[in-house]
């Protein structure tokens, strides 16, 4: 049997210990994937506490009709939006994180403020496409899990990816980014 | 079996995480290869990858995490079982109706002052005269339909006076009445 299945039995059946060990496996991944939607960490420490309480209250609920790492993602994305839409975060622009006075090699603060600004680029991206790029490149989610946790067609995932990524491209290239040989 | 340009460029993020079999992996470098576009987002993909910042929370977040989640479900659990459980079940919103509906049937029926003779049921009807002693010609013309409340009939006339007056006697009264009646008439009033 599926070891959350089992974990999720044994909670429901009343031993409260399980519910801790299903925390601890999924706890990081969660506390990635909201960090990466809102871009600040004190949010995405309280948004990951609130995802795995949502869960836990949720699982008597949970029909197993998508793997239960699927629905825990479902829940922190909607958790994540929420919070996004409720607070209107300001995108902060590349300039505001450029090392100027680093002293160093400048490969390396080329290579900084390089990786700065795609994580600002992204940001840019329209909201599906940002969340159909991230899953399926940082959460290495399949085109079907990515389907299920945003609630479209894997025709629409394999649209707002690929759309996500030919926009990518273009914002690198405006700013005179070529992509690593 | 051998993929489209399309397909291939679909499933990129998997190869780059390892996440393929090794007929597909093997597909999918030779197509790189030769297809600029496939490896210039390849090439973004790692990019993107390697842009990935998450910073540490500490330690102290993620040991103390599982209790706190533990805690914390339980404690809202019992707050909705308080709450939700007792006025969400149906038997308790039918047993809620169920009273309210008794409630507002008892307090009508006690509080209708419609009829006002619930409380001023009048002693005395011209009904309930008994006049089986009396001779036809004595009993006195009442009419039924006289209203007893003078302040809204009035005295429309000396015999409409005359006939509350009667109705409005007290049986014993009533009695006296007659007998004085029947004196009179003997001594020729």
């Amino acid at each position: 049997m599926d070891e959350d299945i089992s974990l999720i039995q044994q909670y429901l059946s009343g031993y409260d210990d399980a519910i801790e060990k299903i925390v601890l496996k999924y706890q990081r991944q969660i506390y990635a994937f909201v960090y990466r939607m809102t871009g600040n960490m004190e949010e995405a420490k309280d948004l990951t506490q609130q995802t795995l309480i949502k869960a836990v209250n949720g699982l008597k609920d949970f029909r197993q009709e998508s793997s239960f790492k699927t629905w825990l993602y479902q829940i922190a994305k909607n958790a994540g939006l929420n919070h996004i839409k409720q607070n209107r975060h300001e995108e902060v622009e590349v300039e505001d994180l450029f090392i100027a006075d680093h002293k160093g090699a400048l490969s390396k603060i080329l290579e900084k403020e390089k990786q700065a600004y795609i994580r600002s680029s992204l940001n840019k991206l329209p909201g599906r496409q940002r969340l159909a790029v991230a899953l399926r490149v940082y959460e290495g989610l399949s085109v079907n899990e990515t389907a299920l946790i945003m609630g479209c067609t894997e025709g629409a995932v394999k649209a707002h990816y690929h759309n996500g990524v030919k926009r990518l491209r273009e914002i690198l290239k405006e700013k005179g980014y070529e992509v690593s040989a | 079996m051998k993929l489209a340009h399309d397909e291939l460029k679909e499933i990129l993020p998997d190869y780059l995480r390892g996440s393929m079999s090794e007929d597909v992996r093997k597909n999918l470098r030779a197509h790189v290869d030769e297809c600029q576009d496939c490896e210039a987002d390849l090439l973004l993909l790692s990019d993107i990858i390697d842009a990935d910042s998450v910073p540490d929370p500490g330690e102290l977040f993620f040991k103390t995490l599982p209790q706190r989640v533990r805690a914390l479900a339980q404690t809202e659990r019992r707050v909705r079982f308080s709450f939700k459980s007792l006025f969400l079940r149906p038997v308790a919103i039918a047993a809620s109706m169920a009273v309210i509906t008794l409630a507002i049937y008892l307090f009508k029926d006690k509080t209708d002052i419609g009829d006002a003779s619930l409380f001023f049921k009048d002693p005395l009807t011209v009904t309930m005269l008994d006049y089986s002693s009396i001779p036809e010609n004595d009993i006195p013309i009442i009419d039924e339909y006289v209203d007893l409340d003078s302040s809204t009939l009035g005295y429309k006339g000396i015999g409409h006076g005359y006939y509350i007056d009667i109705a409005s006697l007290s049986s014993k009264e009533a009695e006296g009445l007659v007998e004085t009646l029947k004196k009179e008439q003997a001594n020729g009033g």
